[in-house]
């Protein structure tokens, strides 16, 4: 059998694939007769003349594999090992075959080498070629020690003696990556996160040539660069496309995932993982909701007795130093975290210590009985609109919730289920209403003089009354943007876009991820049954219809919100992924396809990569859907 | 009121034993007992009364303490506390037999079970009274699962004096005094404001369950299990007094069983080599089993859900077949050829395989779950196999059919396992009631019924005389709710099925005069939208709601469980069980709030 150089192969993969945007299908290098060795062939083509004739199996110590896939009129096929002179792992199959296997889909030219050459993750070098500030170099260079790390991790999943000595020595990967922009490291509104990523072999190594304008856009092309590297267990090596150009940016701005760790309480260790797997799928917001009336996990500075009184118990707290790792850990992923003290509604215990610090109530109504007539679930719990020293209290939030996490661009109040009986209880004076109004307003106030006189750009309230109509016309759409959580057939789901406020898109019918356990306080099916599956999380695209008016709704984007009542550490990764992976594809790509068999398979192969980096992500199906592509669709 | 005055008394003892420790006075919260429930208030610096941690509080605040399941005949917690030193558990084995290296590895699990009540990031004092503990077998020749056997156990804890608790417990088996221990087990609480375990001194119990079969299904063909995951289930099945772990270890999807005699089975139908479960796997699955008094019970389903792994027999029809709607419910199809003489070779030599490794087994599951008639319609060679028998291809012939395959796979199943050991199939249109009776003896096979609660079918069989296990999908399937893998919407047995349901589906209701022939229950977890990453989420709590239902068959319903059930939660997620979690902490630490 011939083999073809480098350079022809170089040279036929380059004039070959003219990939369009939206139709992403990889050329096929012609190299040999028999198009089912051709992938294998390619890859080893360092090997002598002999050894290519070999039957490949013999070449295998250990456990022999039992299967073998070959891509056949553009899909995967399953083979008994023993019944074709071909090995190929489903892995490798799969990145070589019809689809991009990339998560999530990017937005501009693809194209990508049918053709695949051995790699280590200690080969891999870093040349930052052009960086706007100090800052950003630094980020560059840790963000490269953490995808070298994930290639690393992926190295030790190799088993036993299952090692090729003759796929041909690991290349040399020189990334290149060149930054030309803002030379702010962090993830902010107005930040480009567009890359461009060229791969293709030099000499005996591989050059990858990064180009974007910002920190963040340059991160995720490290993550698809990561994406087209590969663990080969049959040849116990890393691989990797040994060509891809992809030219990417996101359809929305702000892609989020909300974590609320007051109903029960999660580690940092299982925050960092969800924010680890955030980043695998270009998410970058981490919304966390970090308090809530059950209890209040943060131990401020400036404010400590929130947590000593809110607390579930001293193995249940943030000090400060853990918000600052995991800031930190989120902004070298190319994350924001956008932490929520929500109020006036949902707050608790953690409020009460008022009257004996001689401040007065803080709060009324905490665990008021019943509570069915003064909040949404027990137990209940509103700040006092009239006591001055809630706003004293709450600048000091304010200011610390910026301080630690960078973030002062944009800026989330709370602001949801407001109870009007709880203060009308204690205000017979003033409409509820009125004095909602007022507390926002002097929240907005507050978080002012907390953000150095300056209003963040966006700052963000749950849907709600206050954000309907007649109370909607009152708030200013160049300050506030709604998180509409209502259901999108809702009409003040769709009033409040309609008015021209920014929103970030949380409706509970799509992308309400703790729907469908059951409820917590009775027998019945609980309040958001059922459960959404990953289908229905992608499918949905509120800003799509037919209405003439949503082609300007200003929607910065969304976010799956994990609220959870019913659900403790062991649980997470398992409730949020993949299906939080669905939804960073509709928000990155907004392809107008719904979960067709392409989007199937892609994400099969993006939650066989979550479950390798870690985070423990539900099956979408048996195996033997994912060992018999197109079988199961 | 009276329950009021025991936790001052019990507090009253705890303190007794030394003075209010630095952590004690700093301690924001404490826990009081009023009206049935545990109040969490503020521990004031001007406060006298003791202060109660809230394991501490809920052992007296209820009837049956922090215990589950409930037990059935007696439950005498007394009204005190003792500290105990954990570093000082002596463990007596007062009658010897052949099953004393059960009991010992029991003893074991229980040191092991202490160790875990105190949570992550604390550890016990080594201070406190010692404890011994005495195991009385009155049948120490005994290591053998069986549909009667005597699982009751009495557990009795006293003081003898300033320094020493005792504590006994006697049985009339190892199984027995096993779930004596397991409920010892639960009467040490952690109290965390003091750092110091505690014991509930003076107590008698007596117990034993009401039905002999409570199982948890684990289908490992969809997706693959591994052996630690599948021991780590049978370990949290033990703490609440599970007694079978129903192993589905083959399907159409995939064969991971290795047979020394067939093993092109798992070489062709394995997902990887890797990926199956050898003989030495599945003895060591059940030796775990037995010393945690859980049967593991062998299935091999047939003669439909077989696929993988049968390629090189030619032995199945309609494998694979397109469109697998038409021959199947779910791809990928495949089901026997019951035509075929050679078949029953194969199964045999599987069925003696399958005996030798699920070596403590005490009955046998033959599947029989959804058969296709259409399947077997397709093939020209049953076709004619049953034209020369002068049936034709109407419904009740198909039934005759599968009822040659049962009685030949029967034959070969007693022959495998060297005697005429209960048989279990899933309820089908060969157990219809109206008809069951041709096909299968009532004292040969046991029915597992998937159907729902109120099918016609349970009145049906019972009126029969069948035995039946209960696993009606309405409350015991655990798969359900979830997105629908093929198909558009959410899978088919939706909604989510929440522990408040599993805790209310009694089998006595649905059996009414028939109480007798039902066996028990069985939580199934089929595994199409799970793996090890979602097990322990999927099956737990939920699973322990069941198995009260199981071992009580309560006439109380959830409500007056829910304190409990929620610590049962604590304590499994102490033991490494990633269980889910039911309700926000807060109501765990304020019982009684969270109504609805």
């Amino acid at each position: 059998m011939k083999m073809m150089s480098w350079g022809d192969a170089l040279w036929l993969g380059l004039t070959a694939r003219f990939a369009r945007v939206g139709r992403l299908r990889r050329a096929v290098l012609m190299l040999a007769a028999a198009a089912c060795t051709a992938a294998a062939v390619l890859y080893w083509k360092q090997q002598t003349d002999d050894s290519a004739n070999r039957p490949l199996h013999s070449m295998y110590s250990g456990i022999e594999p039992q299967w073998s896939w070959l891509c056949q009129h553009d899909r995967c096929e399953r083979y008994q090992a023993s019944d074709t002179t071909t090995l190929q792992s489903l892995q490798t199959c799969n990145m070589l075959c019809a689809s991009t296997q990339l998560w999530p889909q990017p937005t501009g030219p693809v194209s990508l080498a049918s053709a695949a050459v051995p790699v280590r993750s200690d080969r891999f070098s870093l040349k930052v070629v052009a960086s706007p500030s100090r800052d950003v170099t630094k980020h560059l260079n840790e963000a490269f020690i953490v995808m070298q790390n994930h290639m690393r991790t992926l190295e030790h999943g190799v088993v036993g003696e299952n090692r090729r000595s003759d796929i041909g020595p690991p290349r040399d990967v020189l990334v290149k990556v060149s930054v030309n922009g803002s030379g702010d490291p962090r993830m902010r509104l107005d930040t480009n996160e567009s890359y461009k990523l060229a791969l293709r072999p030099s000499g005996n190594s591989l050059v990858v040539d990064i180009t974007a304008h910002s920190f963040c856009g340059a991160r995720h092309g490290l993550e698809t660069l990561l994406q087209v590297t590969w663990l080969d267990p049959y040849a116990g090596s890393l691989l990797i496309l040994e060509a891809a150009t992809v030219v990417d940016a996101p359809r929305f701005p702000y892609r989020g995932l909300l974590l609320d760790t007051a109903r029960n309480f999660f580690p940092v260790s299982e925050l960092l993982r969800t924010i680890d797997a955030m980043a695998a799928n270009k998410l970058n917001t981490f919304h966390w909701h970090v308090s809530d009336s059950q209890s209040f996990p943060w131990k401020l500075d400036s404010a400590p007795q929130l947590a000593q009184h809110g607390a579930y118990g001293p193995g249940a707290v943030y000090t400060s130093d853990d918000v600052r790792t995991i800031v930190k850990y989120a902004r070298i992923r190319g994350i924001r975290v956008l932490m929520e003290i929500d109020t006036p509604a949902h707050v608790g215990r953690a409020f009460g210590w008022g009257p004996e610090a001689g401040l007065g109530h803080l709060a009324h109504c905490i665990e008021a009985e019943p509570w069915s007539s003064y909040c949404g679930e027990p137990p209940c719990g509103q700040l006092n609109p009239r006591n001055p020293h809630i706003y004293d209290l709450l600048e000091h939030v304010y200011r610390e919730i910026i301080q630690l996490t960078g973030v002062d661009d944009i800026f989330h109040l709370g602001g949801d289920e407001v109870s009007e009986q709880c203060w009308a209880k204690h205000f017979n004076d003033t409409d509820p209403m009125d004095l909602w109004m007022e507390f926002t307003r002097q929240a907005m106030h507050v978080l002012e003089r907390a953000n150095g006189g300056k209003a963040p750009e966006l700052t963000l309230l749950w849907s709600s009354r206050l954000t309907r109509s007649p109370y909607l016309e009152r708030l200013d759409p160049k300050r506030f943007g709604v998180q509409v959580w209502g259901a999108s057939q809702w009409p003040e789901s769709r009033a409040v876009l309609d008015a021209g406020f920014r929103s970030v898109i949380s409706h509970v019918d799509a992308w309400y991820l703790d729907c469908g356990f059951g409820s917590w306080r009775d027998s019945s099916d609980g309040h958001c049954g059922p459960y959404r599956s990953w289908q229905q999380v992608y499918e949905h695209r509120p800003w799509a219809t037919e209405t003439p008016e949503s082609a300007a709704w200003p929607v910065e984007g969304g976010a799956a919100c994990q609220w959870t009542e019913q659900l403790g550490p062991g649980g997470l990764d398992a409730r949020v992924w993949p299906r939080t992976a669905a939804l960073a594809e509709r928000l990155w790509a907004d392809r107008a396809e719904g979960a067709t068999a392409d989007v199937y398979l892609r994400l099969d192969t993006q939650r066989a990569r979550l479950v390798a980096r870690g985070v423990r992500a539900a099956p979408l199906w048996p195996r033997w859907c994912s060992h018999n592509p197109h079988a199961c669709l | 009121m009276w329950l009021q005055a025991i936790c001052i008394y019990s507090v009253f003892i705890i303190i007794e034993c030394g003075i209010p420790t630095a952590a004690e006075e700093h301690s924001l919260w404490r826990w009081t007992c009023e009206n049935n429930r545990c109040t969490k208030i503020r521990n004031e610096p001007e406060n006298k009364e003791p202060v109660l941690s809230l394991e501490a509080c809920k052992m007296f605040c209820d009837d049956y303490g922090l215990l589950w399941p409930k037990p059935t005949i007696e439950t005498n917690l007394g009204n005190f506390l003792s500290k105990i030193n954990m570093n000082t558990i002596d463990i007596q084995i007062t009658k010897q037999g052949k099953s004393d290296d059960l009991l010992t590895a029991a003893a074991d699990r229980f040191k092991t079970l202490v160790s875990s009540s105190v949570p992550k990031g604390f550890s016990a004092k080594a201070a406190g009274k010692s404890v011994t503990v005495f195991l009385v077998n009155d049948n120490p020749y005994i290591r053998e699962f069986s549909l009667d056997m005597d699982e009751s156990y009495e557990l009795y804890i006293s003081s003898t004096s300033s320094d020493k608790v005792n504590a006994t417990i006697r049985g009339n088996s190892f199984f027995g005094v096993r779930h004596g221990l397991e409920t010892l087990s639960q009467l040490i609480v952690y109290d965390d404001i003091r750092n110091n375990l505690l014991i509930v001194r003076d107590v008698t119990i007596k117990d034993r369950p009401v039905y002999p079969y409570r199982g948890i299904l684990l289908d490992t063909a969809r997706n693959f299990y591994s052996i630690e995951s599948i021991k780590r289930t049978i370990d949290a099945m033990a703490a609440v007094k599970l007694n079978t772990f129903h192993w589905h270890i083959t399907d159409s999807q995939s064969f991971p069983l290795v047979l020394q005699k067939r093993p092109n089975l798992s070489k062709l139908g394995a997902y990887s080599p890797t990926k199956v479960y050898t003989k030495q796997d599945i003895r060591d699955v059940v030796a775990y089993g037995l010393e945690r008094g859980v049967r593991v019970l062998p299935e091999f389903d047939a003669p439909a859900h077989v696929g993988e792994g049968w390629q090189d027999t030619g032995l199945t029809v309609c494998f694979k077949a397109e469109p697998w709607t038409k021959f199947c419910v779910e791809p990928p199809c495949g089901q026997l050829n019951p035509t075929k003489e050679e078949l029953y070779d194969y199964l045999e030599d599987i069925y003696v395989e399958m005996a030798e490794a699920f070596e403590s087994t005490d009955m046998f599951h033959m599947g029989g779950d959804e058969v296709s008639e259409r399947c077997w319609n397709s093939s020209e060679e049953i076709q004619n196999f049953m034209i020369q028998n002068r049936w034709n291809l109407d419904k009740s012939s198909f039934l005759k059919l599968w009822n040659y395959f049962q009685k030949n796979a029967q034959d070969r199943a007693y022959k495998a396992f060297g005697k005429r050991l209960p048989l279990i199939l899933w309820t089908s249109t060969l157990t219809d009631y109206t008809h069951v009776e041709k096909f299968l003896d009532k004292d040969e096979y046991i029915i597992q019924v998937w159907t729902t609660g109120a099918d016609p079918q349970i009145q049906g069989l019972l009126q029969k005389g069948y035995r039946l296990i209960m696993s009606n999908y309405d409350a015991l399937y655990f798969d359900c709710g979830f997105g629908a893998w093929v198909g558009s919407g959410n899978n088919w047995c939706s909604p989510y099925i929440g522990w408040q349901k599993v805790y209310g589906n009694s089998p006595a209701v649905m059996a009414l005069s028939y109480r007798d022939q039902i066996l028990g229950g069985e939580v199934a977890l089929w595994s199409e939208q799970s793996d090890p990453a979602t097990l322990d989420g999927r099956l737990w709590p939920r699973a322990a709601a069941f198995a009260e239902r199981m071992w009580a068959e309560p006439s109380t319903a959830w409500q007056d469980a829910e304190h409990r059930m929620l610590h049962v939660r604590e304590r499994l997620v102490r033991m490494g069980i990633q269980a889910e979690s039911l309700e926000p902490e807060w109501c765990y630490q304020n019982q009684g709030l969270c109504y609805g």
